[in-house]
């Protein structure tokens, strides 16, 4: 039943008339003849008598025009969406906001027609905070962009901006409205613009609701964070075009859906339905500052900020003490989740790349970011989608003043033709850049290895670090096990002319000798070099840290930083590339 | 903070128990704060004990956080933890119990240790595996610290089988009718006596004291071990026959009704064991049936020995006589004592279960039972009025035994009395010394008072059981037996596990919204819906299903029965519960509550109706499957145009599309959910008529409607996002229909719907409705029933999957067609409610490139060998990549047929076969049209039969 219904012409056998209960004299209808029809009174309170006037017409002139936006669609149009298990803006909206508070609509009558030209735009409250909001409403024009509503959002993004509340969209819309002609396009422009001017200046959260192409498709993923239900749409443009114009035959949900998107990044959250992404942007906003010159939300916390992190402790002497040695993976999101308040993360692009881990969370009360490699998945290695995840969300956090944590347990960059070919030395070098950049409180906290470039490009001194720990199980060298090679050339040289010689008289033995010999040396190589002790000299690490010390160190150094830190816009010069 | 009112301060629940503040200087002795104890395990008792704790002004309690409550999973950290922030007072261990006997002994030892360092004075174990280890307990008593459950001597004389058997016998206590001692008991008949038993020994040479045994039966127990040692046979199996022949003479006569198991004592694996029908289904006197009942004895007992070849020379015989256990009720009295008195608090009913595990337990209380049965007597119902009245002798003698029990193994704290019923017997099963995980199903119930011997008016009522262990373990002797006194005289929990439609164990998944408790509502859960304290916003719970599957448990109270489970349907109803790969047994339990609102709610289900009704839910998820919803819609659209009148037909066309959101939505969740469809379906099984597939209704479709979205908990809800409920157009459309029918009603009487519609169908208006009107009423009725016919689906569903014929019988028990035992049938609807991972493939293919190793470590086994089986989630195989080991898991279950790559180390490549593996499900690929052409198929013939 999912569809409208088609004019009856199905495959049912044409059937004689049955149907004993009902008359087949009467017109059918919808219309109680019981209820009390009643019409809006403008009555004063406490007024007795109302006998109205031209006044009161007037009055109700206005009222109609206050409802008009909300009316406009009509039932049938709006049965239409909701078939679609779609809701209206309105309905939305009222998702969003808090349950005690009234939308504050703007411009609500904009449009030839008084009807809102199919575009919201309201002042809204989230958990106490304004917000700036604007929906397409579906069931006017399909939700089309022209130029009346190009401008109108463009004014809600500038008075975002000016305000500094942030900004909350959702996306249903066809696209440009075609008998608008240009208009609608520049209608885009317009709102693109705006929206690029309060970039960095207030977050956006995008939900994206329907089916959106084109330019409905970049407004929204210029702002933060783009939220997509399952059983949507986005993207240039529709299987439609797609088929005329490359042949190539594709579903919707193959083209643009959430399984499409979160893999590429280009979405950061994939939810259920409409509800739960307007239920992950109330909870995202609880991380979010509201604009450039502020922190985001201090909760103070009834979590001891110098509780012991035992249970760190308990997970790594497990690991590293299994057959498979400093070698086993470590979910780092464990470590994160004891770190923080009450165990309480949020976790960004939770589908997409976890070989890094990007989140927020708060410790003794103040939201900081995470980015901390993840040996569980992909052995935690940095490859193109980790480093793009990453460099994108360290720039938000430095935008935003939010401080970071980077928890470093990596092998290093993803080698190899496949990574090459997608421009892993560009992906690489966004990271590093969005590092360097980064002018908020930044730690590194070392748990395992931190070898050669990854270690180099990863928040250390140099880069501009505020502050460097390690775990006493930290590794940190030139090269990974590999490096052997070059540290003990000389003696791996002897070995293997020795293998050879004894190779005349006994070839396996010699070969088993001489593996044994390599294996110790490979030993040795870990025992000597793979230690955080070269770099505690050298002050490339502040402190060794126990590992259920964790949450009181970091507590501590980061109550210094944030004492004197004050939230300002970025006021940095442009720099090349993002 | 949303959660407070009814989850932190819940007063059936939630009180103020400390004694220091009391008037009187005797309650005031009383007072526990002194306690400090160390929690040594989780689950919702965890959580209840610190609650409980803190109520009785005890806050020095410390608890012990296993590896699944801090490391195994991400976002599964112990709930307890928002609520205790002192670390100083959580302490650590891998588990609670140590994987074998050596690591167990540590384990104690570790607790032991934490409690000393830390100052702890007293254990609290809960219902966790070590609660009824009688060497924990002793070891705990050893250290000085007081083991807040029942003593090690309790735990010994209650624990061990044979010796709880003894002392059951010896307190009058009734245990199951049967024999384990065949062979001694055919020795001593061939024997008779000692001198012959010291004949026998010195006729076959055996070395054997028999001065060192007491009694005739020790002796020739030590005669038949001499024996196996020499490998002689004292006793023929003949011998043995005719000794079982002669116990089945005498256990027949006392249990005519029943089956009885001869079992081998060495058989296992269902070998070696045969069924002794029941005296009843033979002819003839009653001496007669017992007798034919009886003479296959000896055949029998030859056969069974045959067949696990325990026939030779010296070979230990011995056969057991066991009651076959066939229909029975699984009930459990619960005792509380201090070692001098001892008292029971009434009984549980904890028959609904499946492989052991609890799903609904239900509070069996006398004044209850004396409810019901009085209203069954004023309502006529016979057969009822006798069961009730059997359920109220048996509860009794229950109660009556469990005393005697509790006082003979000296009870110094709580304990459960388990016993089974079959029929009109009960037989006493094995008393478990510790607290139940369904303990609240009794605290609920009754409140124990205790009063001052000298003076009654001085008194105190403790109405928790974990309060009255406190007080039992603090006080002991010193309390004087308390007054059980009536607080609720119905309750009943049920446990929501992490399990799917079919009730299999899942993975659990990831719990993001968990509604605030309603009124009413008690939820056990771990303190997974406190929020976090800081934020107030619910913190995401990742469930470890596959460990352990129980999340929390679900209790409600009422006057009687029908209000109890009303209220729970009402929970359940109103539970948003929602997550991320999220599988509970929550719509199984709102089917489930609605099936005994529907059919009758004093029915007495057995141990045996879970799997036959979980596998009649799978034939309605069978049904639901074929329809082609929108088809339907279409034809039932047609149908009514075609009937219309010329005039007519615009409009109605009009009106049914108007109403098209209104049916649509209540579909999906009703065809999607068969657990929701059977409790739909039993509420309403009165409104409708089914013959032959052609429903006709009793009742207002209009109202059912309505009805249905309230069921759905989608009817209006002012804070509720509009897709979750009703839309309001629909509603709008809905409601003047149920006033308008409203108005009717009261206009015209209240008639029955069958009449009503006789009424408007009638050209002139009937008394009581103006004639002006009558022609807009007919047009309002014509319209609002409008389209209603496509609820004939759902009725239609039911018949065809043979719903009804599960019902109960005028004596409360349960019908269950001989069909839905079939364990062919079973599996087969198990795997429509969950439809198992299918393989698309024959091969298992590398994940990613690296350096393959088929084991975790060189002396450890291969993952997988030609011929292994593997389930789901299993590890396959390890793949080092840069130097990391990473553990690839199965995405579905099969048989490996070969192993393509062996060597440790070997590289693989991305994409290259690993395994050739035969999936135990097949994919069967149907294409779209194939389904769409099945479902018009079966929704043509619904059509033929409603429309045609």
């Amino acid at each position: 039943m999912s569809k409208a219904p088609a004019p009856a012409k199905s495959a049912t056998k044409k059937s004689p008339a049955k149907k004993p209960s009902v008359s087949n004299t009467s017109i059918p209808s919808l219309k109680n003849p019981f209820a009390e029809s009643c019409e809006v009174a403008f009555k004063i309170p406490g007024q007795q008598d109302y006998a109205p006037g031209l006044y009161e017409a007037t009055l109700k002139m206005g009222h109609d025009l206050i409802q008009r936006p909300k009316l406009a669609s009509g039932v049938s149009n709006t049965q239409r969406q909701h078939l679609k298990k779609r809701m209206t803006v309105w309905e939305r909206i009222q998702v969003l906001a808090d349950n005690d508070s009234e939308p504050n609509v703007l411009y609500q009558n904009w449009g030839p027609n008084l009807d809102g030209a199919s575009l919201v735009t309201a002042i809204i409250k989230v958990k106490g905070r304004d917000v700036a909001v604007y929906g397409h409403d579906f069931t006017v024009r399909a939700g089309s962009m022209d130029a009346t509503n190009g401008e109108k959002i463009a004014r809600l993004f500038t008075l975002a901006g000016k305000l500094g509340i942030p900004l909350v969209g959702m996306n249903d819309s066809a696209g440009a409205y075609v008998p608008a002609g240009v208009g609608g396009l520049d209608g885009y422009a317009e709102a693109f613009t705006a929206l690029r001017k309060i970039s960095g200046r207030v977050p956006s959260l995008m939900c994206m609701f329907g089916f959106n192409a084109g330019g409905g498709s970049y407004l929204p993923r210029q702002g933060s964070f783009v939220i997509q239900p399952n059983e949507t749409f986005f993207g240039l443009t529709g299987p439609g075009v797609v088929k005329s114009v490359l042949g190539e035959d594709v579903t919707p949900d193959e083209l643009g859906g959430p399984s499409v998107h979160s893999q590429s990044g280009v979405t950061d959250f994939v939810v259920q339905d409409e509800a739960s992404a307007l239920y992950l942007v109330r909870e995202l906003l609880d991380y979010l500052p509201s604009n450039n010159e502020s922190l985001a939300p201090f909760r103070a916390t009834s979590d001891p900020v110098d509780r012991k992190t035992w249970d760190i402790d308990i997970l790594l002497k497990k690991a590293f003490n299994s057959p498979s040695g400093f070698n086993t993976p470590v979910d780092i999101s464990i470590l994160i989740q004891q770190i923080c308040d009450h165990g309480d993360f949020f976790e960004i692009q939770p589908e997409r790349a976890r070989n890094t881990i990007c989140a927020f969370g708060r410790i003794g009360g103040h939201v900081v970011g995470f980015v901390a490699n993840n040996s569980a998945v992909a052995s935690g290695q940095i490859d193109i989608a980790a480093a793009y995840k990453n460099a994108r969300f360290i720039r938000f956090c430095n935008l935003y003043n939010i401080p970071v944590m980077f928890m470093e347990d990596t092998t290093g960059f993803l080698p190899g033709r496949e990574q090459e070919t997608g421009g892993i030395v560009q992906a690489g070098r966004a990271m590093l850049d969005a590092i360097i950049d980064l002018r908020t409180p930044r730690f590194l906290i070392i748990i395992r290895n931190a070898f050669g470039g990854a270690y180099a490009s990863y928040n250390n001194y140099p880069t501009g670090a505020d502050h460097v720990i390690a775990l006493p199980t930290t590794r940190l060298a030139v090269m990974g096990p590999a490096g052997v090679e070059f540290v003990y050339k000389d003696e791996l040289r002897k070995i293997r002319a020795e293998v050879k010689v004894r190779a005349a008289k006994d070839p396996q033995g010699a070969a088993a000798w001489g593996k044994q010999e390599e294996a110790l040396l490979a030993q040795r190589y870990e025992r000597e070099l793979m230690n955080p002790n070269e770099a505690l000299s050298l002050g490339s690490i502040s402190s060794i840290v126990m590992p259920s010390d964790l949450r009181k160190e970091i507590a501590m150094n980061l109550e210094l930083h944030l004492r004197s830190y004050k939230p300002s816009p970025l006021s940095e010069i442009q720099r090349e590339f993002f | 903070m949303g959660s407070k009112k009814n989850y932190l301060n819940n007063p059936l629940i939630h009180s103020d128990r400390r004694l220091d503040q009391h008037s009187s200087e005797w309650v005031r002795s009383f007072d526990c704060r002194d306690m400090k104890p160390l929690i040594i395990c989780r689950g919702p008792i965890r959580k209840e004990a610190m609650d409980v704790f803190d109520e009785m002004g005890i806050h020095g309690y410390g608890i012990l956080l296993s590896e699944k409550d801090s490391i195994t999973y991400t976002n599964a950290l112990a709930p307890e933890l928002r609520k205790l922030t002192d670390p100083s007072r959580v302490h650590r261990v891998p588990d609670y119990t140590g994987a074998n006997k050596e690591e167990r002994h540590q384990r104690i030892q570790q607790i032991v240790n934490i409690a000393h360092e830390n100052g702890y004075n007293s254990i609290f174990a809960g219902y966790g595996f070590m609660s009824e280890d009688a060497e924990m307990v002793s070891a705990m008593e050893a250290a000085g610290l007081i083991f807040i459950g029942p003593g090690s001597f309790t735990q010994s004389a209650a624990g061990l089988k044979d010796e709880a058997k003894r002392t059951a016998l010896a307190a009058g206590v009734s245990v199951t009718p049967g024999v384990n001692n065949g062979t001694t008991l055919a020795l001593i008949a061939k024997a008779k006596n000692e001198a012959g038993l010291a004949k026998l020994a010195k006729d076959f040479k055996l070395d054997v004291k028999l001065d060192k045994f007491k009694t005739l039966e020790d002796k020739a127990e030590a005669v038949l071990a001499a024996s196996y040692k020499a490998r002689v046979d004292v006793i023929t199996v003949d011998d043995l026959g005719a000794t079982l022949h002669q116990q089945m003479l005498k256990i027949f006569a006392e249990n005519p009704n029943n089956r009885f198991r001869l079992k081998a004592i060495s058989g296992g694996g269902g070998k070696g064991q045969r069924i002794l029908n029941a005296p009843s289904s033979f002819k003839g006197s009653k001496e007669e049936q017992i007798k034919q009942a009886a003479a296959v004895t000896p055949a029998l007992v030859r056969e069974v020995l045959a067949e696990v070849k325990c026939n030779g020379v010296g070979d230990n015989k011995n056969v057991l006589i066991e009651m076959n256990i066939e229909t029975t009720r699984h009930q459990e009295i619960q005792v509380v004592g201090n070692g001098d008195w001892c008292i029971t608090m009434g009984g549980r009913d904890c028959s609904l279960q499946m492989h052991e595990q609890k799903l609904l337990e239900v509070s069996v209380i006398h004044e209850d039972l004396v409810n019901a049965h009085a209203e069954a007597k004023t309502a006529g119902k016979k057969a009822e009025v006798a069961q009730l009245e059997r359920d109220i002798h048996i509860l009794e003698k229950m109660e009556d035994e469990a005393v005697r029990f509790g006082q003979a193994v000296k009870l110094n704290s709580v304990a459960t009395f388990e016993c089974i019923v079959d029929g009109e017997r009960h037989y006493f099963m094995e008393m478990n010394t510790r607290i139940q995980v369904e303990h609240r199903v009794t605290e609920l119930c009754y409140a124990l008072t205790f009063s001052n011997p000298d003076n009654s008016a001085d008194n105190f009522t403790v109405t928790s059981l974990v309060n009255v262990m406190v007080l039992l373990a603090r006080h002991g002797k010193r309390l004087p037996k308390p007054t059980r006194s009536v607080r609720e005289l119905s309750s009943v929990e049920a446990r929501l596990n992490a399990t799917n439609d079919a009730l299999q164990p899942h993975a659990g998944g990831v719990i993001t919204k968990w509604s605030d408790p309603i009124d009413g509502e008690i939820r056990d859960d771990q303190g997974i819906s406190m929020h976090n304290p800081d934020t107030d916003v619910f913190m995401k719970y990742t469930l470890a299903g596959a460990y352990d599957s129980n999340i929390a448990l679900l209790l409600t109270t009422g006057t009687d029965r029908m209000g109890t489970y009303q209220l729970m349907s009402e929970v359940i109803r109103r539970t948003v519960l929602r997550g991320k790969d999220l599988a509970t047994n929550l719509d199984f339990h709102y089917g489930l509550v609605n099936w005994f609102v529907g059919n009758n709610i004093n029915a007495r289900p057995t141990t045996r109706f879970i799997v036959p009704y979980l596998t009649l839910v799978g034939a309605l998820k069978e049904q639901a499957n074929q329809i082609d919803l929108a088809y339907a819609w279409q034809a039932v659209r047609k149908t009514a145009l075609a009937n219309a009148g010329k005039d007519a037909e615009k409009a109605l066309a009009a009106v049914i599309d108007r109403k098209i959101t209104l049916f649509d939505r209540v579909f999906a969740p009703l065809l999607d959910n068969p657990h929701v469809l059977s409790g739909w379906l039993s509420l309403h099984k009165s409104h409708f008529k089914v013959n032959k597939g052609s429903v006709s209704w009793l009742e207002n479709p209009v109202k059912l409607l309505a009805d249905t979205y309230h069921y759905l908990n989608m009817e209006a809800q002012e804070k509720a996002p509009a897709s979750y409920v009703i839309w309001d157009h629909d509603n709008e459309v809905l409601q003047d229909a149920v006033c308008f029918y409203a108005t009717l009603d009261e206009k015209l009487g209240n008639p029955a719907w069958t009449d009503l519609q006789q009424l408007l169908a009638a050209s002139d208006a009937p008394k009581g409705i103006a004639k002006k009107d009558w022609a807009a009423v007919q047009a309002a009725h014509a319209g609002y029933q409008a389209g209603c016919e496509i609820l004939n689906l759902l009725p239609y569903i039911a018949e065809k999957a043979g719903f009804y014929a599960l019902a109960v019988n005028a004596d409360l028990s349960i019908n269950i067609p001989e069909r839905l035992n079939d364990k062919e049938l079973q599996d087969k609807m198990a795997k429509v409610l969950v439809p198992p991972p299918a393989a698309k493939s024959d091969e298992i293919l590398a994940a990613s490139g690296g350096m393959f190793y088929p084991r975790e470590a060189p002396n450890t086994p291969k993952y997988l060998e030609v011929g292994t089986h593997f389930n789901k989630g299993d590890v396959l195989y390890i793949v080092e990549v840069m130097k990391m080991f990473n553990k690839v898991y199965a995405p579905f279950s099969g048989t490996v047929t070969e192993v393509l790559v062996e060597t440790d180390g070997a590289i693989i490549k991305k994409g290259q076969p690993l395994f050739k593996i035969k999936p135990d499900e097949v994919v069967v690929v149907e294409s779209p049209e194939q389904i769409k052409s099945r479902r018009r198929k079966y929704t043509d013939e619904f059509i033929s039969r409603n429309f045609a």
